[in-house]
């Protein structure tokens, strides 16, 4: 598996970008460096409430909630998601999160 | 010499039937493999027409199966007659391989009609009776036939040859199959003009074939061409030819194969005997956990986990 | 001339570094179209260092690469001796018929080309040819399995190294395996089965898979009872949201039932849906709940999933997912199974587990569009065609028309609903593949994206632009209906890498969500064209 250095840390992730191991991506610089690979020029609040709703769901349920699940935990309506992660909740937040890549016909 | 030929002759037939049997036993033989059918399935009745199949029913497994004889007759006359799969895919080989094929189907009919001729010879009808019945079209049959099948036999030849698409996927094999006939059809072509015109003498060979009479061989050429006829005969069902006969079981079986389990003895039976094949294939998904039949694998989970 | 036309079987043991390359300027031209296409990012060199990367621009078989003599060789016997195997009955009775016939009857007359997408979209580049692979196969079969007398003087030579195993084996993830080939073959000789048989050596000998497919795939299937890693618990929570969420959005009340025993129907989804289309959950739900139907969906171990990836890549775990689905319609003592939305779940259950099925697990299996044909037809459900009045034309996923021949139901039911229904052109049995087909529509490494775009896709594309062609522009809303999960996967990604809904206004998605589109009792606007 390719890893990637970032602000002196490295991790170790698969093909698409993903973070292989989940516990190694809740850093801050794991954060930043998705933040600048998916090209989010500020991290806000909003941002944090998506990757520790993400995290806490992931956590609970070994897998990403449903969009419409992420839209109703956080409050924002999908568009928002967009406009927080360019590449969508699947490609940006959940990877930002440290969430494995979606498996299955999704 | 001329009793060689004959041997010859009685190997060849043998030879054939041989190479049939075997083939279509062996496929017979095999395991019946999964259903794989490819729509539009022609016995499909109304259905057919736009590619449809039972399975376009609710609860079809309650619903009494149309299987029609004239649907599959409607697809299969226009391929053997016409092949037209090759015409509507692939134009620019259709005029020679139709060559070829039609000069097969006439030879066949030729020889069909050379039997009826046989066996009324042997049952002693006299000359004229013969030559009134079926001569005149047994004489075109084999004639045209002669020359389609050398004509479609050159062409394909060429284009295997000097067309860049087909020559890459060329083996030895198609240049050996199509050379023989080349050859063989040549040599026919020139008795048939110049020897025996008639079938006179491919007549009286036959009959005294079957009546194991070894008259002498009256003309040296006729004989090379019984040689060369003899030899194909006995060669074209060891290759990939043999389709004229195993395109029963592409068609009928694997293509249109949908045949449903519905209280299916047949298929039941299958199922019992196949899931007891043993299986040894070594990926780790599938070895080293002490299973060995189908049956052990299939219900077999290497990940299960634990129930929670 | 452009020089992959010219590739030549051998070509495939050469010591190249890459075997062939579709350019650009190679690819088939679309209608009215001005995207001009890039060429292909490289391939990194971690993967090149990993693994084999020596066919084209793509990766989608990790080959672990060779790094000894003894490694090649390795991979060389370990693939001949697969293939030795393949024709066994013991280990292959399910295909050994169809596959051995294709061997030894296929002439070789190039009949099939023209019926390729990929051939086509690829400007005819020659590996995509169905006989290149084949060709390949036959003769390391005829000489190094079969070894028939004379074997590389009558059918060709071909150098069998490493290279040519590898490549063979990326080369089966070429194919869609939709077998519209199959389909113009004059004798009757299968090409796309030989690419899923090579996938089987692969994967049932070589222990070699695409991740997807397999640790991703069915083995997670089989772990945690569905391809993407939902739960009992998990399925269970989310199909109660789906239901209060849409309850609340369409004002028509929905409670999925679960693990109903007794009941008449066992309805599979493919669980993808519920994640990634839930709004075709929800349609199912409003549409069986409106005709009144008995149903329920099972929590049990692959029986709320109903894909069943071992269809594209191997026959065990392929049997092995059937047996629980028709294990878990046992238990609840259900009278049929219906399948949702998903073409190759579909043929896997319906038609393919038909022989593999022992009599006590033949649980009667039909699809579900005949089931909402005699719904619609039948009045239950109070419609207005008048609400689906934009453009719409359907694509036929391959696995239910090609392949089970369910053609008509869908079309009833469209003809009924959508006053601007049109067809594309080939359709029915003679579709084109989506150009996801046998599993690449769920894959995003490295090219494949570029590769499912440019070329598996792009014949797909072609069609729908050309039903279209009277409403292009992004004024006029229009709609693919795509009843098919790995479809819908498929065209989702090359409607978003095209901007097709910013450029045209073209949404995809299935054909439940017309029916409820349409239904009096669901307030309107159940199809979307934006995201909310």
């Amino acid at each position: 598996m390719p890893t990637v250095e970032f602000q002196g840390k490295s991790f170790s992730v698969d093909e698409d970008g993903f973070i292989d191991n989940y516990e190694d991506g809740k850093c801050d610089e794991w954060v930043q460096y998705v933040k600048k690979e998916e090209g989010i020029d500020e991290l806000t609040d909003e941002h944090t409430k998506v990757i520790d709703i993400l995290r806490e769901y992931y956590e609970k349920n070994g897998i990403a909630p449903m969009v419409r699940v992420l839209s109703k935990l956080t409050g924002f309506k999908l568009k928002h998601i967009y406009e927080l992660f360019p590449s969508g909740p699947g490609k940006g937040a959940c990877k930002m999160a440290g969430l494995p890549k979606p498996t299955g016909c999704v | 010499m001329s009793i060689l030929i004959y041997l010859l002759g009685y190997i060849a037939v043998i030879a054939f039937l041989i190479s049939v049997i075997h083939r279509v036993v062996s496929y017979i033989k095999q395991p019946m493999h999964v259903r794989w059918e490819l729509y539009p399935v022609a016995h499909e009745g109304k259905r057919a027409a736009h590619g449809g199949s039972y399975l376009e029913d609710v609860d079809w497994w309650k619903k009494k199966r149309e299987k029609s004889l004239i649907g599959e007759l409607k697809v299969m006359i226009p391929e053997i007659f016409f092949l037209k799969a090759v015409w509507e895919h692939n134009r620019p080989l259709w005029l020679s391989t139709y060559a070829f094929h039609l000069g097969l189907y006439l030879i066949c009919g030729f020889l069909g009609l050379l039997m009826i001729n046989v066996f009324a010879q042997i049952i002693g009808c006299t000359e004229n009776c013969l030559v009134l019945t079926v001569s005149p079209l047994m004489i075109f049959m084999g004639g045209a036939g002669i020359v389609l099948c050398l004509v479609g036999s050159i062409m394909l030849f060429q284009k295997r040859l000097n067309e860049p698409e087909l020559r890459e996927y060329s083996g030895t094999d198609h240049y050996v199959n199509l050379g023989m006939f080349i050859v063989s059809m040549s040599i026919s072509l020139i008795t048939w003009l110049f020897v025996d015109p008639k079938f006179i003498m491919a007549r009286d060979f036959i009959v005294n074939m079957i009546q194991f009479n070894f008259t002498p061989i009256p003309n040296n050429l006729f004989g090379l061409q019984m040689i060369l006829a003899f030899i194909l005969f006995a060669y074209i069902p060891m290759t990939h030819m043999s389709h004229f006969f195993m395109k029963y079981f592409l068609y009928h079986d694997i293509r249109w194969g949908d045949e449903p389990n519905v209280n299916n003895l047949k298929v039941q039976a299958h199922i019992g005997s196949v899931l007891n094949y043993p299986v040894s294939w070594s990926a780790s998904h599938i070895a080293g956990h002490g299973k060995t039949t189908w049956a052990e694998v299939a219900t077999f989970n290497p990940v299960a986990q634990p129930e929670s | 001339m452009n020089a992959n036309k010219k590739l030549s079987i051998n070509d495939v043991s050469k010591d190249t570094e890459k075997l062939t390359s579709v350019k650009p300027e190679d690819l088939m031209s679309l209608p009215s179209w001005n995207v001009k296409e890039e060429d292909w990012k490289p391939i990194s060199e971690d993967l090149k260092e990993k693994y084999v990367c020596i066919l084209d621009d793509t990766l989608i078989l990790p080959v672990p690469k060779p790094k000894t003599i003894q490694e090649e060789e390795a991979l060389v016997n370990q693939f001949i001796e697969g293939m030795r195997k393949l024709f066994t009955k013991e280990n292959n009775w399910t295909f050994l018929q169809i596959l051995e016939t294709t061997m030894n009857h296929c002439a070789r007359c190039n009949t099939c080309s023209d019926a390729c997408h990929l051939f086509e979209a690829s400007g005819r580049n020659e590996m995509y040819r169905p006989i290149y692979r084949s060709e390949i196969f036959r003769r390391i079969y005829k000489t190094y399995v079969k070894k028939e007398p004379f074997a590389k003087w009558r059918y060709g030579d071909l150098e069998l190294n490493w290279r040519t195993v590898a490549r063979l084996g990326e080369m089966a993830y070429r194919c869609n395996i939709c077998r519209r080939c199959a389909q113009t073959c004059p004798i009757g000789a299968d090409n796309a089965l030989v690419a899923r048989e090579i996938r089987k050596i692969f994967s049932q000998e070589m222990g070699i898979t695409v991740p997807e497919l397999h640790e991703k795939g069915s083995m997670l299937q089989l772990e945690k009872g569905s391809s993407t890693a939902m739960t009992k618990l998990v399925v269970k929570d989310n199909v109660e949201f789906i239901d209060e969420d849409f309850s609340e959005e369409t004002g028509f009340e929905i409670e999925t039932p679960w693990d109903v025993e007794g009941a008449d129907i066992l309805l599979i989804h493919n669980a993808g849906e519920i994640l990634a289309w839930p709004e075709n959950i929800a349609a199912f739900s409003i549409i069986f709940k409106a005709a009144g139907l008995s149903w329920t969906l099972s929590s049990d171990l692959a029986a709320y999933d109903s894909i069943n990836y071992g269809v594209f890549y191997d026959d065990v775990q392929f049997a092995r997912t059937a047996l629980l689905q028709a294990q878990a319609a046992k238990k609840l003592g259900v009278k049929k199974i219906v399948l949702g939305e998903c073409g190759h779940a579909h043929k896997a259950l319906t038609v393919i587990a038909d022989r593999v099925l022992p009599e006590e697990l033949n649980v009667p299996r039909e699809s579900c569009f005949p089931l909402l044909r005699d719904i619609v037809m039948s009045g239950k459900l109070k419609l207005d065609p008048s609400r689906n009045n934009f453009p719409v034309t359907i694509h036929d996923p391959c696995n239910l028309t090609r392949l089970m021949g369910i053609i008509k139901p869908q079309r009833d039911i469209l003809n009924k609903i959508c006053p601007q229904f049109r067809e594309m052109h080939p359709h029915g049995a003679h579709n084109y593949c989506c150009g996801g087909g046998s599993g690449y529509a769920i894959m995003s490494r490295n090219t494949i994206p570029e590769w499912r775009f440019k070329v598996a896709g792009r014949k797909k594309l072609e069609q729908i632009l050309n039903a279209f062609s009277d409403s292009r522009g992004p004024e006029q809303k229009k709609y693919v209906c795509a009843p098919c999960s790995n479809c819908k996967g498929q065209l989702r990604d090359v409607f978003e890498h095209y901007e097709l809904l910013e450029k045209e206004s073209l949404i995809y998605n299935g054909l439940v969500e017309l029916i409820v589109n349409a239904m009096v009792d669901v307030n309107p606007g159940y199809v979307k064209w934006e995201e909310e």
